[in-house]
């Protein structure tokens, strides 16, 4: 008998012997008597499926967890060669910065060396040329000062690419700064019989810029603009002041950009193909040294323009 | 014997050549150099590198200095600190000129004392001239 069923029967009956309880009763308890013994049975299958479970998740926990371990083990080597190689490429890129910097030292002193032999040629008093000879040595400058230029923009280029300058804030009257470089150009725009118009609104309040780096900009976009205008055109420089930003526009009415080449036009060593036929000499660096000093000032820079119509470029600044 | 020494005019003396030295070791700058100063007249001297540029400094108290960053040996930074450092030469003006643009450098030239920092290659003969005029003039 059950020890479940033995209690209760002494408990509620005084005996569990079967020969002292009704027979009617008899079968009743041994049917309760099965259900107990099958409920002991059934609950040992439970216990015994739930150990054999219990184990299967032991097991599988335990596998999942060397899983997991050999898991972050190769995130840490992959992020321990991910830093690694972070570090070499800052070192080579610093390396590329320093060779960049030795190279353009190298290039420069014979170019200098150049630049002052021609000019003393030209100003010679005792010895003067003749016209072709002077026209001569006038381009050998000019060619002269075009590779000093490109090595000056491959540094800014690359220092402005790896951050490694600093600016130089100086609270700038932006108006005479552009007033000036207009003044620049001008031996420029007479070559080629371009004029230069300039407006701004009154006033405008100086910003807190690199002057040098602006000026930078704006020759570069000004050399541009009278660069890619039909001879005896007109460029148009516009200050302007709205909702506490200041907008320089430069606007030329010359060979514009081709629709399809527009979003590549602040890529570096981008130029698009009516440019280059238009002027060969270039090496695409200008815009994007441009845009990058913009940026490093918190201003933007975007343009419009119509093939075969006009171009303008607008810088904006935040006051 | 007593040489024959022409006599010279008290109330006009010849005025001494202002003495000006230029530290820099590239032959080709230097004799595009020595032809365009030769024109203003001046006496110019001139070094390759730090040590002799100290001595020659000492020994002609030129009446300024003409100094490129990059020179062999001692650099031209570390000579500014040396001219500026002793008595009998920090008080001669110093223009830093070189072909390396770098800010650090330029903002340290400042610091240690120099007049000036012109990068040769965007600089002309002029400008120069103009600078090495204002300096020797003060």
């Amino acid at each position: 008998m059950h020890q479940v069923l033995e209690r209760q029967l002494k408990r509620f009956l005084g005996t569990s012997e079967l020969e002292k309880i009704p027979t009617e009763l008899r079968a009743f308890l041994q049917a309760v008597n099965d259900t107990y013994s099958h409920s002991d049975e059934d609950r040992a299958l439970v216990l015994r499926s739930l150990e054999l479970s219990s184990g299967e998740f032991a097991e599988l926990n335990k596998r999942l967890h060397s899983e997991n371990e050999i898991i972050e083990k190769k995130v840490r080597d992959r992020t321990e060669a991910l830093t690694k190689a972070n570090e070499e490429l800052q070192t080579l890129d610093k390396r590329k910065s320093e060779f960049l910097s030795v190279v353009a030292h190298q290039l420069r002193t014979p170019l200098t060396g150049i630049k002052w032999a021609l000019s003393m040629l030209v100003q010679s008093q005792s010895e003067p040329l003749s016209a072709k000879q002077k026209k001569l040595i006038i381009s050998c400058e000019d060619g002269n000062e075009r590779m000093i230029t490109i090595v000056n923009e491959m540094l800014h280029a690359d220092r402005i690419g790896t951050g490694t300058f600093e600016l130089a804030l100086v609270a700038t009257d932006i108006v005479a700064l552009i007033s000036d470089v207009i003044e620049e150009m001008s031996l420029l725009t007479t070559e080629r019989a371009i004029t230069i118009t300039f407006t701004h609104d009154t006033p405008i309040p100086t910003l807190m810029v690199d002057p040098e780096m602006i000026r930078f900009a704006f020759q570069n976009l000004l050399d541009n603009a009278i660069k890619y205008s039909q001879p005896h055109g007109t460029v148009e420089v516009r200050t302007e002041v709205r909702n506490a930003r200041v907008t320089c526009s430069i606007t030329d009415h010359g060979i514009g950009i081709p629709l399809d080449q527009q979003p590549y036009i602040f890529s570096r060593f981008f130029r698009a193909q009516n440019a280059i036929s238009a002027e060969p000499n270039g090496n695409g660096l200008g815009l994007s040294i441009v845009k990058s000093i913009l940026e490093k000032h918190g201003g933007t820079i975007r343009f419009t323009s119509e093939e075969k119509k006009e171009t303008t470029f607008y810088c904006v600044f935040t006051v | 014997m007593i040489p024959n020494i022409p006599a010279r005019e008290e109330n006009h003396p010849v005025p001494a050549k202002k003495k000006i030295l230029w530290v820099e070791d590239d032959s080709f700058l230097n004799n595009i150099i020595a032809q365009k100063l030769s024109e203003q007249h001046w006496e110019l001297l001139y070094a390759r590198e730090g040590v002799s540029a100290l001595q020659m400094a000492h020994k002609e108290q030129p009446d300024a200095i003409v100094l490129d960053i990059l020179l062999p040996g001692m650099d031209g930074l570390e000579l500014l600190t040396q001219l500026k450092a002793d008595e009998k030469t920090k008080h001669i003006p110093v223009l830093m000129f070189s072909n390396l643009d770098d800010q650090e450098k330029i903002a340290q030239s400042k610091t240690l004392g120099a007049e000036g920092f012109f990068i040769k290659a965007v600089t002309t003969l002029e400008t120069i001239i103009a600078e090495i005029q204002k300096v020797i003039s003060r």
